[in-house]
């Protein structure tokens, strides 16, 4: 018996180091030390971003293709407009395109790198769920030596507002390995960071604004005259005219491609917003049946203001009641 | 020592036969051919989700009108009543890609020349036949699924 105590007390020192030594190995932090990025630019100007990381390994040796994923717009198909270098303590490289049939690390339903993002980030603090996360990867393997701390910068060149419009948009990134991915379980494996407001303009249009909350939510964003589309109206992110108003109605007017106007503004029944949340309302509507439009004919898109009971108080795009709230049937 | 051998040739011969006749095929399972999938009859929508999520339990009937809605497949034609977002919004006539297995619906609306298609499955539900219908009415990035049973 006293043996067999002095051989585990021998051994202790062992098991305690072999514990330790587990830890530390599953242990590689990644951390974005800082990020850069302008808060003003063009339609259609190319912007430098800047991140800076470290990945300080603990253990290792390790090889790893670093993998950073980009938050924006869809419609300004970053994936195509986006060129991505590194350069650092392991020297300089590239950044391409991940094929979106690869399997992210750890996905359990087997969704590709830029749904793994999505589900995970969602879309950052951005309002708007019109964006994509979209993966890039490093073309070669970088190896860190054991607890070594490799920093690195990343330069992302991206064409921004390629589709002309007026936005403003807070970009994200994400950095972490193939291996890794995006565990639940550990959240050192991945750095993630949201650059402030990024205002694009000199397009055409009204602003699309993703950092701000809006008055009317479009479900989903794109759509044609031939989809269900719900409207959301958000009485609670400023004082509008209709403050505390409880019987909310929808009065809009669409417009054919042949240049007809089908106004549907009566408060009724069919028009009559449900209250979902405190001072939140909502319709669904499909353009097509809502406004009866006649076969052969399409929707190009639809004017509308929330308004009272009586249809006299309105609020409109911007908080005024001249201005409608526009839907245009368009898709990506 | 020669009857031996004798006897030894008999039970060889025997026994030959007895494998012969051991190895038998038989049909277990009766050669029946797979049935021609029937879905004539009239359809309601059973359960609907626009991009993954729910519309028929979370969105008020009043604005989907989704319960009217109704799709009669007969001697493949089909007709609708009461018409929402849906892969044709005109009467004509419908195919399957295979009548016995099929994955794919297409639909032709009358007087048009291209067909439009849908995958089609047809699971079984409470001892009853479902028809799953996966579409694209507007924005392609758009995806219905519906799910229809049979109007009884």
């Amino acid at each position: 018996m006293i043996k067999h105590l002095r051989n585990t007390r021998k051994k202790l020192p062992r098991y305690v180091f072999l514990t330790v030594l587990i830890l530390f190995l599953s242990n590689c932090a990644t951390i974005i030390n800082s990020l850069t990025q302008p808060t003003t630019a063009t339609v259609g100007q190319e912007i430098t971003a800047v991140l800076d990381a470290n990945f300080n390994v603990d253990g290792g040796p390790y090889t790893k293709q670093i993998i950073i994923g980009i938050l924006a717009p869809k419609s300004w198909k970053i994936g195509e407009n986006a060129k991505l270098t590194f350069s650092g303590d392991k020297g300089t490289g590239t950044l391409t395109l991940m094929p979106s049939n690869l399997v992210a690390a750890g996905a359990k339903n087997g969704e590709n790198w830029a749904t793994r993002m999505k589900n995970k980030f969602g879309i950052g603090t951005n309002f708007i769920d019109d964006m994509e996360w979209v993966p890039f990867q490093t073309t070669e393997s970088l190896t860190a030596s054991n607890n070594e701390k490799v920093n690195a910068k990343f330069q992302i060149k991206m064409k921004v507002g390629v589709d002309g419009q007026n936005t403003s948009v807070k970009l994200g990134y994400v950095i972490c390995n193939k291996d890794d991915g995006l565990p639940d379980d550990s959240q050192d494996k991945y750095a993630v960071k949201y650059a402030d407001c990024l205002e694009v303009t000199g397009g055409t249009g009204d602003l699309i604004d993703f950092c701000n909350p809006s008055l009317a939510v479009l479900s989903p964003v794109k759509v044609l005259d031939n989809d269900f589309e719900t409207i959301t109206f958000d009485n609670t992110v400023t004082t509008t005219a209709l403050k505390d108003v409880q019987n909310i109605y929808l009065c809009a007017t669409a417009h054919t491609s042949d240049g007809q106007d089908i106004v549907v503004c009566s408060q009724d029944e069919r028009s009559k917003m449900i209250n979902i949340a405190p001072n939140k309302f909502q319709i669904t509507i499909w353009p097509r049946g809502y406004f009866n439009v006649p076969a052969g004919k399409t929707l190009t898109g639809v004017d509308y203001y929330f308004t009272d009971q009586g249809g006299t108080v309105k609020v409109g795009f911007g908080n005024v009641s001249t201005v409608p709230f526009k839907i245009k049937f368009l898709c990506d | 020592m020669q009857l031996s051998q004798r006897k030894a040739i008999g039970i060889l011969l025997a026994s030959c036969m007895l494998f012969a006749v051991s190895c038998k095929t038989e049909n277990m399972v009766p050669m029946v051919n797979e049935s021609v999938k029937n879905i004539d009859g009239t359809w309601k929508i059973a359960s609907a989700t626009l991009n993954g999520t729910d519309i028929l339990n979370t969105i008020p009937d009043a604005m989907t009108h989704l319960s009217g809605f109704g799709v009669t497949f007969t001697n493949g034609k089909y007709t609708l009543a009461n018409p929402i977002p849906f892969i044709v919004d005109t009467d004509g006539t419908y195919t399957f890609n295979d009548p016995q297995y099929p994955f794919d619906i297409s639909f032709t609306p009358t007087g048009a020349t291209t067909a439009v298609k849908s995958t089609f499955q047809f699971p079984v539900v409470q001892g009853q036949r479902r028809v799953t219908l996966t579409f694209s009415p507007g924005c392609s990035k758009n995806i219905y699924v519906y799910t229809l049973k049979k109007d009884n």
